[in-house]
Formats: structure tokens, C-alpha cells, sequence
């Protein structure tokens, strides 16, 4: 078997048996949140492969949240068929924004997306019949997956929740991937480089941007849904402009555009205040300045900064061999 | 009929700051072509450092405000050096650091003075009444500065060698730089300029309302209203809609709510950057 195919199964079994390797309960918290966290890198990544900074990831996951919620709580509807469907309305939203904004590009796209991210926490404050205003939702259901007659499987406790959130994390990736390495993302790479060029050879700019913002934004609404039934509590704070910022932040100091980039920024950011815990006043100024330092040193992220140390120790060695050294067969 | 005067005065000395915001902002983005959303940051310290000066030191109220905008200014020229100067080529990789800019300064100044208000001494007690209409002195004295700092501006941009340059580097930069124009120098003091007007705004409004470190985040969506609503990169529209957005929001916190304002603003931008990108006073420019 080929090297690459026994690291793919030992990453898998080791998020597989990772739960038993949990000390307490705080660490499982931990492990949930990064793997909802990596599902809005990974979709943030998506938009952002089109060369489009989306500031209202965050406003779409509050949409799907409160979709999911709402709808499990006055409709009474089944949590597991509520979650698909709050990321179904988030991705249509975007589509509708999308069809809307898509044409304009760089800084404008990324104020425009930044003003309605701001208008969708505006409307969960304001109203508040329906969204519960500054108080956001309570007592939001756990999913329980049921089937009628022989079995029901309840996602109260934190383990089982784990595994859920590793299912949906595992979709988002395969999802990813094959949009990535297809014609689809060397398309949208192209559209990145240069627009026009790249619908001077007959890509349609507009379709392939629009897919990547509907499809993005539907993972950030189902990770928004994910969110909320763990919880059990949603506030509009949870999703507003520093949500967003937090999620560009994840994308951009992983590495943008890679596959494992996203994930790790996403894992970064989430144990990052654990390891600050002494130095909790300092925790954001540190955040901050990690960016800093990222984009200054690191324009690739932690993911092309491994890599780099990587090849250079490759390097390192191979010239070891051009000299006469061992000769590895 | 007294009571619309009023309030349109009251917005009109609020509009008068706002316009100062959103020029600094407009300026950098029209020479620079980039988006700082740190800027609300150097409100926050325009307003911290006047309050130092004026309380710790106790200096007059003008010393301090100059003292705090030379000091917000020579900050922003090493933020600008350090910070932004090597990520100029790619715009969104800049508004990104610019964000984390803002993380830090908001952080690094509670961290220093806490989450409490302070308010800082008013240069001129008192109300001038004229015509049955009020104005406190304090809110005339903002609004004389501003009109001073406006005009100084003014003459900077469009009678002077270096304002010259610095359109010249707005239009083109290649053209500017073949011409002999150092853009790298422009880009610099534009930068400074920039947040200069914007720690102007922090100093005249803390005597009226307070400093706080988290002032500069309303503060800057506001400043991002004005300027795409009124076109980014255009000076007249900035002075106008400022102006107007402070009438308005005068108007509607008295006799509406003030967040569906908000909503309203937000809206308009993206009505807006749909229909005219170039803004309502913006030059049309497509730019890539």
C-alpha cells in the first residue's frame, strides 16, 4: 500500500478512538468546536477560492442556526431533518446575495458582504417576536435520529455529538477535495488570477462563483446548525462581524486555498486560548498579532510553512547524497 | 419649526466629525487603494492620547488635541511602514492585517484603561443662544476645528506641490511615479494624514461624549457609510454625505429608532455598490 494511503488510515483512526484520549468533559467540548470551526474554514475556503473575501461567513451560519432552531422549536419538527434544512435556506440566501453581488469583485465584494452581514445581525436583534432579540434562543433540542419501529439513537451526550460533527467535517473535506482537484476549482483558480482572462476563454465567471458561494455558504449554515443543537443557546453575538473576522482569520493563517490548510488554522485558533490561559488578558492582542506575523513571514499560512521547512529539509538531505553520502534505495 | 432647526444643527456639529472620519478613510483608500478597517482605532487613540494630555499633563485642550493627533499621526507612519507597506500588493491581504491592526489597538488600549468611559474636560462651557436655538460651546468648538482642519485639508490637496502628487499617485501610480513622484512616500504620508483627520475626530468628540476603547468599531462603520455611499475615494461626496448622515441620524434618534438607521445605512451601501459602484458623487472607475 502506498504511504499516503496508511497515513489517511492512521489519521483515521486516531479521530475515530480521539474521545477516549479526552480527560473530561471540557476537552470533548473541545474537539466539537474545532470540528465545527473546520467545517466553516473549509466552506470559507471554497468562497475565497473564486479570489472572493466573504465577510458575512458568520451572518450565514447564524441564518442556518436560527432556521434550524426556530424550526425545531415552533414547528416541532425533527432535528435531523430541521439541520439540512437551515443550511438549504443559508445556501439559498446565498445564491440570492450571490446573483446579486457576485459581479462585483475584491475590496467592494468584501464591503458589500460586510454590510449585509451587519443587516442579518441588525434583523436578529431587532426582532424579536421571532428571533428573541439581544436574548437570542434557549433550550434549542438535541438531534435524536429516530427509525420508526426498530431503533432511536439520541446526540444528547458529548461523544455522540463527536462523531456527528466528525461525519459532517469528513463530507465537508470529501466535498472539497473533489471540487478542488475537478474542473470546477482550477476554474475558479483561473477566475482567482484573472477574471477576464479567464472568461476570455470561455470559463463563465459568474456560474462558478456563484456555485462556490452557494455551496460555502450552505456548509456555514449546517455548521450554524451544528452549533446551535449543541449549544442549546444562540445569541446574535455568536454570529456577528468578529464571527467572521474569527473565520477569515482560521482560513488565512492555515493557508489559503490548500485542503489542510483551513483545518489547521481551524484546530490553531480553537486551542489557542488554552494555551494562553495564562496570559488571558493578553489572549486577543496575542491573536492579533499572530496574524500579523503570519501574512508578514508566512503568506501561505502554517500549512506552506510546513511544507517549506519540509522541502528544506529534503533539500537538506538530498544534497548529503549528491556528495557521496548513502545512497537510500 | 425651532425644534427641526435644532436637531438639524445638532446632526450638522456630529456630520462635521463623521466628514473628518471619512475623509482620513476616503483619502487612504483613493491614494492607496486599500481599506483600513484600523481606522476607527485611531479615533479611539486620537481621543485616549487628548485625554492624557489634558488630564495627566494638564494642558490646554487645543495643546492636547494637536499633541494627540502628531502622536496618532508618527504611529501611524510606523504602522504603515511596518505593517501594511509589504502586503500593498494584494488589497484583501491588507484589509485582512488592517482587521487584526484594529484587534490589537482596541485590545492593547482596555487592557491599559479598562472598559470604563472617560469623558474629556470640555475646552468651553456653557451654551451661546442665538434666535432661540441652542449650541453648546463645546459642540461649536468641535465644529470650528473641523471646518479649520476641512480647509487646511483643502489647501494641502489641491494648492499645493505635494497635494498635487498625491492626486497624481490617486490616478495613476505609474504615471505619478514616471513623472518623479515617490510613491513610496506618498503612500506614507497619506497613510498619516489619513489618521491624523480621524484622531482629530476622536479628540473633539470625547469632550461631548466619551472615549472608550471600543469607540472606534461604531465609528468606522459609520466612516465606511459615508464613503461608499458617497463614493469611495471622492472627497466632495465624503464632506456631503457626512454631513448628511449626521443630519439624518439626528433626525431619526429623535423621532425614530436608531437601529433600523443602522439598517438603513447598511442597506443603501449595498443598493448602492450594486446599482453605481463608483458611489453617488464617485468618479466612474471600474476598478478590477
Amino acid at each position: 500500500m502506498k504511504k499516503e494511503n496508511w497515513l489517511i488510515i492512521f489519521t483515521l483512526v486516531l479521530l475515530l478512538t480521539l474521545p477516549a484520549f479526552a480527560r473530561d468533559a471540557f476537552q470533548l467540548h473541545l474537539l466539537i468546536v474545532s470540528g465545527i470551526y473546520v467545517v466553516l474554514a473549509i466552506s470559507l475556503n471554497l468562497i475565497f477560492l473564486t479570489g472572493q473575501l466573504s465577510i458575512a461567513h458568520g451572518a450565514m451560519m447564524g441564518i442556518g442556526a436560527y432556521t434550524s432552531a426556530l424550526m425545531s422549536l415552533k414547528l416541532n419538527w425533527p432535528v435531523f431533518i430541521c439541520m439540512p434544512t437551515g443550511a438549504l435556506v443559508s445556501g439559498l440566501v446565498g445564491f440570492i446575495i450571490g446573483l446579486l453581488v457576485l459581479r462585483i469583485t475584491g475590496i467592494y465584494f468584501a464591503i458589500v458582504t460586510f454590510a449585509f452581514g451587519e443587516i442579518v445581525v441588525l434583523a436578529f436583534l431587532t426582532w424579536e417576536s421571532l428571533f428573541g432579540g439581544p436574548n437570542g434562543i434557549l433550550n434549542i433540542p438535541s438531534p435524536t435520529f429516530k427509525f420508526p419501529g426498530l431503533f432511536e439513537v439520541s446526540f444528547s451526550s458529548k461523544l455522540a455529538y463527536y462523531y456527528l460533527i466528525l461525519l459532517t467535517v469528513f463530507i465537508a473535506i470529501f466535498i472539497f477535495r473533489r471540487f478542488n482537484l475537478s474542473y470546477l476549482g482550477r476554474a475558479c483558480r483561473a477566475i482567482a488570477k484573472s477574471e477576464r482572462l479567464a472568461k476570455s476563454i470561455g470559463i463563465n465567471a459568474m456560474y462558478y462563483k456563484l456555485l462556490a458561494f452557494s455551496v460555502g455558504n450552505l456548509f456555514a449554515g449546517l455548521a450554524g446548525a451544528l452549533y446551535a443543537h449543541y449549544l442549546h443557546y444562540i445569541g446574535p453575538g455568536y454570529f456577528s462581524f468578529h464571527e467572521s473576522v474569527h473565520i477569515i482569520v482560521a482560513v488565512v493563517i492555515g493557508g489559503v486555498g490548500t485542503l489542510l490548510g483551513p483545518i489547521l488554522g481551524a484546530i490553531f485558533l480553537t486551542y489557542l486560548p488554552e494555551f494562553l490561559r495564562a496570559a488571558r488578558d493578553y489572549e486577543m492582542m496575542i491573536y492579533a498579532f499572530i496574524l500579523i506575523l503570519v501574512l508578514k513571514f508566512m503568506p501561505e499560512g502554517l500549512y506552506g510553512g510546513l511544507n517549506s521547512v519540509k522541502n528544506t529539509v529534503r533539500l537538506f538531505f538530498s544534497r548529503g547524497e549528491e556528495q557521496g553520502g548513502p545512497v537510500r534505495s | 419649526m425651532n425644534i427641526l432647526l435644532q436637531v438639524g444643527i445638532n446632526g450638522l456639529t456630529i456630520g462635521l466629525l463623521y466628514v473628518l472620519m471619512a475623509l482620513g478613510l476616503t483619502l487612504i483608500f483613493g491614494v492607496m487603494d486599500i481599506i483600513n478597517f484600523a481606522h476607527g482605532e485611531f479615533y479611539m487613540l486620537g481621543a485616549f492620547f487628548t485625554y492624557i494630555a489634558t488630564v495627566k499633563f494638564q494642558m490646554s485642550f487645543f495643546t492636547s488635541l494637536a499633541i494627540a493627533i502628531a502622536v496618532v499621526a508618527i504611529l501611524a507612519i510606523l504602522i504603515e511602514r511596518i505593517v501594511f507597506r509589504p502586503l500593498l500588493h494584494s488589497p484583501l491581504n491588507v484589509l485582512i492585517v488592517s482587521l487584526a491592526v484594529s484587534i490589537f489597538l482596541q485590545h492593547l488600549s482596555q487592557l491599559s484603561f479598562g472598559p470604563d468611559n472617560y469623558k474629556i474636560p470640555s475646552p468651553a462651557l456653557g451654551v451661546f443662544v442665538l434666535g432661540g436655538l441652542y449650541f453648546p460651546k463645546e459642540r461649536l468648538v468641535a465644529a470650528g476645528v473641523s471646518i479649520l482642519l476641512l480647509f487646511g485639508l483643502y489647501l494641502l490637496i489641491f494648492h499645493t506641490k505635494f497635494g498635487r502628487a498625491m492626486r497624481a499617485v490617486a490616478q495613476d501610480p505609474e504615471s505619478a511615479a514616471l513623472q518623479g513622484v515617490k510613491i513610496s512616500r506618498i503612500y506614507m504620508y497619506s497613510f498619516s494624514i489619513g489618521c491624523g483627520l480621524a484622531a482629530a475626530a476622536g479628540g473633539l468628540i470625547g469632550p461631548i461624549f466619551s472615549a472608550n476603547a471600543f469607540m472606534g468599531t461604531l465609528a468606522v462603520v459609520k466612516a465606511f457609510v459615508v464613503i461608499i455611499l458617497a463614493g469611495l475615494g471622492s472627497i466632495r461626496g465624503a464632506i456631503i454625505g457626512g454631513l448628511a448622515l449626521g443630519v439624518v441620524e439626528s433626525f431619526s434618534s429623535t423621532f425614530l429608532g436608531t437601529q433600523y438607521c443602522d439598517m438603513i445605512g447598511f442597506a443603501l451601501i449595498i443598493l448602492v455598490l450594486i446599482v453605481k459602484p463608483s458611489g453617488l458623487f464617485g468618479t466612474a472607475i471600474e476598478k478590477a
